[in-house]
């Protein structure tokens, strides 16, 4: 019995050690591009920047911030999916890159993503409280979207 | 006798036949007369063929509702209209839409590439006309 402990405990710990050697790339780009949506939306707040980078940026944009276990194995591969599935869906840093219809619907889809709790997703939120939207959040940058909307549409 | 009746019934049965007739729908689901009203024939054709099973009241997931619901369209403001064509023209052409899975299911909702030429040409001119509004 207790020879069969041992033995799943190194299988455990050989297989844990073995599968730090399949690394992941870190999402870290070297500079902020001019297309960043920040950089394309000079007027808004700082505050809204601000939590608007702590709630979205680690998987919607090209600088993700890796806490402290995100580059052990297997977190870093889930991690990493997370990832590529948020920015194969909406990536802020190339914002200025959408034509107007593709703006329109990036700000139209955030305030109605935030509004059903949709996003940022739970499984993010469990580890990251601070990127929790109040109501209030949720209501200014609805605000804020709808409003940069109408005028992407009345200004081409 | 006999011929007395038949020529009072056959009025009245003419009248529940069309009453009854009605209540026949040809398209399934019915949408409300406003949305797609205007839209193409072939379009609309395409559209109640693949997407309206999971995007319109009553049907598909709570999920497939809140992306898109066709039932709620002329609810949604101008600008989330815009959005949903330029996104409806996104999936489409990415092959997002239809599901995979639904696709497996259902093999005759698989779209051509003719068919989504036409949806994601409406769509586009769709979501210009109404950037011009």
């Amino acid at each position: 019995m207790k020879n069969i402990g041992r033995i799943i405990l190194y299988i455990f710990l050989g297989s844990f050690i073995f599968i730090q050697f399949f690394r992941v790339e870190k999402n870290q780009s070297e500079e902020v591009s001019q297309d960043d949506f920040f950089v394309q939306n000079p007027s808004m707040p700082e505050a809204m920047v601000s939590q608007l980078k702590t709630s979205c940026y680690d998987c919607h944009s090209n600088f993700t911030q890796y806490p402290w276990y995100a580059s052990i194995a297997p977190f870093s591969w889930v991690i990493d999916q997370h990832i590529r599935n948020g920015k194969d869906e909406l990536n802020l840093s190339e914002y200025g890159s959408f034509d107007n219809k593709k703006k329109i619907s990036v700000l139209s889809k955030i305030c109605e993503m935030i509004s059903d709790s949709s996003m940022p997703p739970n499984n993010y939120l469990m580890l990251h409280s601070d990127a929790a939207l109040d109501a209030d959040d949720i209501s200014a940058i609805c605000d804020w979207s709808d409003g940069m909307a109408l005028f992407i549409m009345r200004n081409r | 006798m006999k011929k007395n009746i038949g020529f009072s019934i056959l009025p009245l049965l003419a009248l529940v036949v069309f009453v009854a007739a009605q209540n026949i729908s040809t398209v399934s689901p019915q949408l409300p007369q406003d949305a797609d009203a205007k839209w193409p024939e072939e379009v609309k054709a395409i559209l109640d063929g693949t997407c309206y099973g999971c995007h319109t009241d009553d049907n598909g997931s709570e999920k497939s509702r809140n992306a898109l619901n066709f039932s709620k369209w002329e609810d949604y403001k101008l600008t989330k209209k815009i959005g949903k064509l330029n996104d409806i023209s996104e999936v489409l052409k990415e092959k997002k839409m239809p599901p995979k899975k639904y696709i497996e299911k259902f093999p005759d909702k698989a779209l051509s590439d003719k068919q989504i030429g036409v949806i994601t040409n409406w769509a586009n001119a769709e979501a210009n006309k109404l950037m011009e509004e």
